[in-house]
């Protein structure tokens, strides 16, 4: 039942990033939410979820030449080096202190595009 | 001696900042999502589109290319270091790909405002419920 479950809100978070709206930010809360999964457990199976999705997404986007690779460079270099600072940092922080700081960015993340669609709505009411 | 230096023309201070502020914004980018597990594709959306002037077709491609490698290895950082539930990875993961594919060619034509605002509302109920 469990594992019924689970792959649900797999399903569900997949729909999500396939849709292109961020699947992992409705991924950890609602298994930490509805599973009591552990906050670090939670982020490491959305970073591991993510790499086979990523990798048949990449492969698809490179044959459509849809990719910038120069602005791909620019950015991958320093965001992979001190990505791996963060993930040493999270792996040593107090788990509920993580969990508090990560819910904090996903409602400012929320309320922040939330103020920029009812801005744009007003601004272009018809689109 | 200028033989050494081919593009001293092409120079200038201000592509030099703007290199680095992008560097630097990659570089934000990468400590969120290695530390938050998440949340690095919808900063760097905004950034290769707002910014960088990319197309917004262009920004998610290039996008899901960073995040991947971003992903893999801090995902391989909290496995090492015992963070791992081989089940939930196994079971999320195969309803992730499911999810997925239809996510991408079935449901992106249904892509609206009234989509867009329900995703962000449930952002913020689960932000609001996991402080509590």
């Amino acid at each position: 039942m469990n594992i019924f479950w689970l792959i649900i809100i797999g399903v569900f978070s997949g729909i999500v990033a396939g849709m292109g709206m961020g699947g992992g930010t409705l991924l950890i809360p609602m298994l930490t939410i509805f599973f009591n999964v552990e906050q670090q457990v939670a982020q490491g199976a959305n970073l591991l979820v993510f790499v086979p999705l990523g990798i048949v997404a990449s492969i698809i986007y490179i044959k459509s030449g849809l990719v910038n690779f120069k602005y791909f460079l620019l950015v991958v270099i320093p965001a992979v080096s001190v990505a791996l600072l963060g993930a040493l940092v999270s792996t040593n922080i107090n788990q509920a202190a993580l969990r508090f700081i990560f819910a904090i960015f996903v409602l400012g993340l929320g309320v922040l595009q939330l103020v920029l669609w009812v801005v744009k709505k007003i601004k272009k009411p018809n689109t | 001696m200028y033989l050494f230096l081919p593009n001293i023309n092409n120079f200038s201070v201000k592509k030099l900042f703007y290199g680095a502020f992008i560097c630097l914004c990659g570089a934000c980018v990468g400590f969120i999502n290695g530390f938050m597990g998440a949340g690095g594709g919808i900063l760097l959306v905004p950034i290769l589109s707002k910014i960088c002037g990319l197309e917004t077709k262009t920004a998610h491609a290039t996008t899901v290319l960073i995040i991947l490698p971003i992903c893999f290895i801090s995902g391989l950082f909290y496995a090492i270091n015992g963070v791992l539930d081989i089940e939930i990875i196994i079971a999320v993961g195969v309803g992730a790909i499911v999810g997925g594919i239809f996510g991408t060619f079935a449901l992106k034509k249904l892509k609206s405002d009234v989509i867009d605002l329900l995703f962000y509302v449930i952002m913020i109920v689960a932000g609001i419920r996991m402080l509590f």
